[in-house]
């Protein structure tokens, strides 16, 4: 609802034309001087068509009723010539045929706009370019600066290829695991678990060794038997 | 005067404005080329009479110059852009437009003591199509102060507010002691 109140209120804005406009346009339509007598020549003019405003609101209301005011007293006096009129009302006599005059001028300045406008010789700017992220140049860069870098990246792509190769090891241990179990075995029927890893360097050699357990279980040469969670896992030759 | 000075200081200021793309300030101009503000002028007074006759111009707006296509070329810049505006200003937008550029920098209450009128909408049309920016106000805090833009100087194809009908002779007339006066 607000919404449609402030559109019809600027819809009203857009044609409405203040006291000022409104003199200035009854004036220049006398084709007349902007002075004293036109101002009283126009005087009635302007009443009538106070008289006409549907109810502006009462900020509007008042600012024609100002200069309604002014009107009839240079109207009184146009016909009263011995009329005094104190020295105030004569200033605000003068200030309005001066503001009159400034409002004029622009008018016509505005008239020679819409001139230029319609010329349409518009000039482009480069504003495009404006809102395109700035570039920032790291400091001191030379070519020196990004061999160095390469370098760097270079080093940093050869370290998984040596991971490889120790996975490769890995690998290979698993084989020597299983043979080593196998040998084991072969001196005894029964060995446990925390035998064959005993002097285990690293947890990867415990772990690939009971990779070769499950292989070996896997393959049916071994039996494995464990009696509680966590307990050593007894190793037996498959019979 | 150093003839090559100014037309070296004219050289850098063509480059710098042209990847500027917007306007840009004297004194910004001089703080990156190192030179004095007097230098700054003498190499925009020259690179000015060197674009005479050539696609480009330069405009100017309260010590800030902006390099932008020459007016004659408006139809193929329009061309390759496709946004020709089709709406020209209203009368009472126009008559707004032509105080502030005429009076301003002025507040909302000085406009409309001079078109006797409030202004609030017009104010704000021209705002939306930026041919009026506004600014702070450094001697009241509460109010802003209006003024044309460089938008409003290519809008019309102006190098510069001077170069408006009548300019010095309508700022000058009516300089009016408005602050006491609100309508």
């Amino acid at each position: 609802m607000a919404y449609y109140r402030d559109v019809a209120y600027h819809i009203r804005q857009e044609k409405f034309e203040g006291p000022l406009e409104l003199l200035l346009d009854l004036i220049e339509k006398e084709k007349i001087a902007i002075s004293e007598i036109s101002l009283a020549r126009v005087a009635e003019e302007y009443l009538a068509y106070v008289r006409t405003l549907s109810a502006p609101d009462p900020e509007e209301l008042a600012g024609f009723l100002v200069v309604a005011v002014q009107l009839i007293l240079i109207k009184s006096r146009s016909l009263l010539p011995g009329l005094a009129v104190p020295a105030e009302e004569e200033q605000s006599i003068a200030e309005l045929e001066e503001r009159l005059r400034v409002l004029q001028r622009l008018r016509e300045a505005a008239r020679r706009i819409k001139e230029i406008e319609g010329f349409g010789r518009r000039m482009y700017g480069r504003d495009a370019y404006h809102g395109m992220a700035p570039v920032f140049y790291p400091p001191e860069i030379e070519a020196g600066v990004l061999a160095r870098a390469f370098r760097g990246v270079v080093a940093l792509i050869s370290k998984p290829e040596k991971l490889a190769e120790e996975k490769v090891q890995r690998i290979i241990s698993l084989e020597d695991r299983i043979n080593h179990i196998r040998r084991i075995l072969h001196d005894a029927v029964e060995r446990g678990f925390s035998e064959i890893v005993q002097g285990a360097k690293e947890k990867m050699e415990i772990v690939v060794s009971f990779l070769a357990l499950l292989e070996l279980a896997k393959d049916k040469f071994i039996d494995l038997r464990q009696d509680t969670p966590f307990s050593d896992i007894r190793i037996r030759k498959a019979l | 005067m150093n003839e090559k000075k100014s037309q070296d200081a004219a050289n850098a200021i063509e480059s710098i404005l042209f990847v500027h793309g917007e306007p840009m300030a004297e004194k910004a101009m001089a703080a990156i080329l190192g030179i004095t503000g007097k230098e700054i002028t003498e190499g925009l007074a020259a690179l000015r009479e060197r674009l005479e006759g050539r696609g480009l111009a330069l405009v100017e707006k309260e010590g800030e110059w902006q390099l932008a296509t020459h007016p004659d070329q408006t139809p193929f810049v329009e061309a390759l852009r496709k946004d020709q505006h089709a709406e020209t200003l209203s009368r009472a937008a126009l008559e707004t437009m032509a105080v502030v550029a005429y009076k301003g920098p002025m507040t909302r209450a000085d406009i409309e003591y001079i078109r006797g009128v409030s202004s609030s909408f017009s104010l704000r049309t021209l705002l939306l199509r930026g041919l009026v920016e506004r600014v702070e106000n450094a001697e009241d805090s509460r109010s802003f102060l209006y003024r044309a833009s460089f938008d409003f100087l290519k809008y019309l194809g102006l190098a510069r507010l001077a170069d408006l009908p009548e300019y010095e002779e309508l700022r000058k007339k009516g300089k009016t002691e408005t602050e006491d006066k609100d309508l």
